[in-house]
């Protein structure tokens, strides 16, 4: 017989959509520091993230009557996230010049650093200072991709809109990040 | 030779993460090789891609679950609740009024005694400090049965 934890995320819902919260307990676990991570980037805050993250899960738990079990799990959960996240976004009324704290969670190891010039906790702050000058769509777009590994298509469901508007963020989002980087002259 | 009209930068992105139909990703390949802008364009992408990528993700600073079980099951608010205030009310009522009703036996046992010190119920009540009232029933014995 299967643990509880070799269930998939489909059938963990499935049973706390009947009150079994322990299902509830490790679909979280499973998918916390993804999202966490997801929402820090979204918006440049560890405080905020921590909190969106909580309101996404809760949700998740409260709202799990009403996920239907297609293996799309992922995009269901991320779509509430990224929603919230843009909510928060708006109420700040300062979209674009969001300050992001630099509080460093993770240290990479001397071998996976880029060869670049640049200290690692200073390319840390261009990359973060880049995505927050960048519309917060196409910062969900590029965040979704390069950090969650997200297919076109998995990136348009959760951002309930077509593969080639995905596409066109994504283009759109990197050439602005160019942009930066080379004003800022991150890259030669 | 590949004309200008076909430049690829808008395809780059799709290319490099895998997402364009082969013959597309040929198309690219092979203008990339001949187009110097292109080609720039590429490379660029590819630096921007890893910087990206050189970022680590996060961790949560606190566990998620205990705030979400909080939250989905309730504790019991530790405030007074309506029901049991209006119990407590009813039973300090309920002791005030045999209060009164003993002290009434009581002023009447020893009603000469009130009107001797000149105190009356009201001012009895005033007084608010059980020495106080002490006092008054040993004073008003003292009076009375002296």
């Amino acid at each position: 017989m299967n643990e509880i934890t070799d269930l998939t995320d489909d059938e963990l819902m499935t049973r706390g959509a009947s009150g079994d919260q322990d299902s509830l307990r490790i679909l979280i676990e499973r998918w916390e520091t993804p999202v966490f991570a997801f929402l820090e980037r979204m918006l440049g805050s560890s405080e905020e993230a921590q909190e969106i993250a909580q309101e996404t899960f809760f949700r998740m738990c409260s709202h799990a009557d009403r996920y239907r079990p297609s293996g799309r799990f992922r995009s269901w959960l991320f779509r509430i996230a990224g929603n919230l996240a843009r909510s928060k976004l708006r109420r700040r009324a300062v979209l674009r010049f969001v300050r992001f704290d630099t509080g460093i969670h993770t240290v990479p190891t001397v071998d996976s650093m880029p060869d670049h010039s640049l200290e690692y906790n200073e390319l840390r702050e261009h990359v973060r200072n880049a995505l927050s000058r960048i519309s917060p769509r196409q910062r969900q777009a590029l965040v979704l991709r390069h950090y969650h590994d997200m297919s076109y298509q998995e990136i348009a469901d959760t951002m309930k809109t077509t593969v080639s508007a995905v596409e066109s963020l994504l283009h759109r989002g990197m050439n602005a990040l160019k942009m930066d980087f080379e004003r800022r002259k991150v890259f030669p | 030779m590949t004309g200008r009209s076909d430049h690829v930068e808008n395809r780059i992105q799709a290319f490099l993460d895998n997402e364009l139909a082969p013959h597309e990703v040929e198309r690219v390949r092979s203008h990339c090789a001949e187009c110097p802008r292109c080609r720039k364009a590429l490379e660029q992408a590819v630096a921007v891609r890893d910087i990206l990528h050189a970022d680590r993700n996060a961790i949560p600073l606190r566990p998620m679950w205990p705030h979400v079980r909080g939250r989905l099951n309730p504790i019991p608010s530790r405030r007074i609740r309506p029901a049991f205030a209006l119990g407590v009310a009813a039973a300090g009522l309920a002791g005030i009024l045999l209060g009164v009703s003993v002290g009434s036996i009581k002023g009447d046992r020893y009603g000469e005694a009130f009107i001797d010190t000149g105190y009356s119920t009201e001012s009895v009540d005033a007084l608010q400090t059980p020495a106080t009232l002490s006092e008054l029933y040993f004073s008003t014995l003292g009076t009375n049965g002296s």
